[in-house]
């Protein structure tokens, strides 16, 4: 019997034809072996997988894993093969006898960090182990192969709850290692894409999904940045929603919190301007804890020359927490060159005014709050002159009304003398 | 000295407190920084690991989170962030303990903002520099 040839749209961003030529290419040679299946590449402008799944009419297209088992778990899909870049895997070791099977025992407990690969920790299993638990050994600590089974050990005597390595790792571990630690579980460390397709079952027959998987367990099929390989694995994910359950996210949630960078591998050159950051900061601790000394002898001085400077030049003003004026020193009157009937009654915006985005009663609230003790204003003189200034204020309770006592320090030298 | 391109550098507060959260934020992004604000010590973490920050401003007494256990868990994730403390408690030990842990400041509350702006601006041209 003739099979009957049915073409669908591979739907993929616009502008990206000649990168996803060689997946379609790929991807026939897969479907070939089905009843007459075959994909087209379909550019669209706008790149939203949930509502080109969503219609009626039968798309296939490459989406993240977790975006995969979202729209596999509440639209019709049907996720069919996944490409991978690496055979490389995240494993959470234990010590054989823990009592531990769920990411969330691990809750409080310390966990050696003992992956080597570059990759940023946006992973949920990674997220919430760094979240939730005393992480040890994470990333600049971690000294390489020679630390392992030092670490290892340290999971076996008890010392660590658990640890976090790479598959390629463990497979080289000596035999009395292995046979005293547990694999609780694993996950995927680097980016992988799902092919999925809407209406699964009405598309692909039973027949036709065995063919795919049968095709792909004899003989991934290689890309030039990976290899396709059978279905997604499901006990490789119990792991990773327990992550995503334990951050208290759900998978949409998850999905829209880290849109498209799930897993994200760094180049060498991000680890190598790490690395010189990281000698960079230190080098610049050093300096700072100096400029804080330093710093903190000026501040002392500039506050021993400011207390003698008060003495006999304090500019203060008494207002309420509207800004009306109740109360002012004779120089504060003197800076304003003004007189005291022309001050007193009247709004203290009418001549200072912050020097920030903020009214005057707003930072007036603030400094009632406890949240600010001082900013800086600019002070209308009557004659129409500016001057910068700092107004440093305290709260003063009197009964049932609250003041704000205001000192006045201008920014010139000049002003204050 | 010259004038210090403030819209370069992102700034993310952290405070169990909404109003502090705006008002700070009102006043960097005035100041000229890109501001994000947090008032969940676990979803500044999200933040964290997920954007680029070039300081974290962090208040210590948050009921879901302690700012010090925040600041280790940064530190020890990402070691050179720069965290300055904004924070009311005026207890030495818990001072000693944020610069102990890696804080580059401590400012008290209430705050003078006048210092704030130049202590982050300082910072930001010693990274010039």
């Amino acid at each position: 019997m003739n099979k009957q040839v049915r073409t669908i749209p591979f739907v993929i961003p616009s502008g990206t034809i000649e990168q996803y030529r060689p997946y379609c290419e790929a991807f026939n040679t897969i479907f070939s072996s089905t009843n007459g299946i075959s994909v087209a590449l379909l550019p669209v402008d706008k790149w939203s997988p949930t509502e080109i799944l969503s219609t009626t009419e039968p798309h296939f297209l490459l989406t993240n894993l977790y975006e995969a088992l979202y729209l596999e778990t509440f639209f019709e899909c049907q996720a069919l093969f996944r490409i991978r870049v690496t055979q490389l895997q995240g494993l959470l070791i234990t010590r054989i006898n823990a009592p531990f099977n769920h990411l969330a025992e691990l809750r409080g407990l310390t966990i050696s960090f003992l992956l080597t690969s570059d990759f940023l920790p946006v992973n949920p299993v990674i997220l919430f182990l760094l979240k939730n638990t005393n992480v040890v050994n994470f990333r600049e600590n971690f000294q390489g192969y020679t630390q392992i089974e030092s670490e290892l050990n340290k999971v076996i005597d008890g010392d660590y709850s658990a640890a976090v390595l790479e598959s390629e790792q463990y497979r080289y571990l000596p035999d009395y290692l292995r046979a005293n630690l547990r694999i609780c579980g694993h996950f995927p460390i680097f980016n992988e894409q799902i092919g999925l397709v809407n209406q699964g079952q009405a598309i692909f027959q039973e027949a036709d999904l065995h063919q795919i998987n049968s095709r792909l367990l004899e003989k991934p099929l290689q890309l030039s940045n990976g290899q396709i390989i059978n279905n997604i694995d499901r006990e490789e994910l119990a792991l990773l929603l327990e992550g995503i359950e334990g951050l208290e996210y759900s998978l949409k949630e998850y999905i829209e919190r880290f849109p498209n960078i799930t897993i994200k591998a760094l180049s060498e050159c991000f680890v190598r301007e790490y690395h010189q950051l990281k000698e960079k900061y230190e080098h610049q601790l050093e300096f700072s804890e100096k400029l804080v000394k330093l710093y903190n002898e000026v501040k002392e001085s500039r506050d021993r020359l400011l207390g003698e400077n008060r003495k006999v030049s304090d500019h203060v003003v008494i207002f309420n927490k509207q800004g009306k004026i109740v109360g002012a020193s004779r120089l504060f009157i003197k800076l304003l060159h003004s007189k005291r009937q022309d001050i007193v009654g009247k709004n203290l915006s009418s001549f200072l005014e912050p020097q920030l985005n903020k009214s005057l009663v707003e930072l007036i609230e603030q400094v009632d709050c406890g949240l600010v003790k001082s900013f800086n204003v600019s002070v209308r003189k009557v004659t129409g002159e500016v001057t910068n200034a700092k107004l440093d204020c305290n709260i003063l309770e009197s009964e049932d009304t609250k003041y704000v006592v205001g000192l006045l320090i201008p920014k010139s030298l000049k002003e204050g003398l | 000295m010259k004038e210090l391109n403030t819209k370069k550098y992102s700034i993310l507060v952290v405070d169990d407190e909404i109003n502090v959260c705006e008002f700070l934020k009102d006043f960097l992004s005035y100041e000229g920084y890109k501001v994000s604000i947090s008032t969940s010590p676990k979803t500044a973490l999200d933040l964290v690991l997920t954007q680029s920050f070039d300081l974290i401003l962090l208040d210590i007494i948050m009921p879901e989170m302690n700012g010090l256990d925040f600041l280790a868990r940064i530190k020890k994730i990402l070691s050179h962030f720069d965290v300055m403390v904004i924070s009311g408690s005026k207890d030495q030990n818990v001072k000693d303990e944020a610069y102990r842990l890696g804080a580059i400041d401590y400012i008290n509350k209430p705050i003078d903002l006048d210092y704030l702006a130049r202590r982050i601006s300082t910072l930001f041209s010693d990274r010039i520099a």
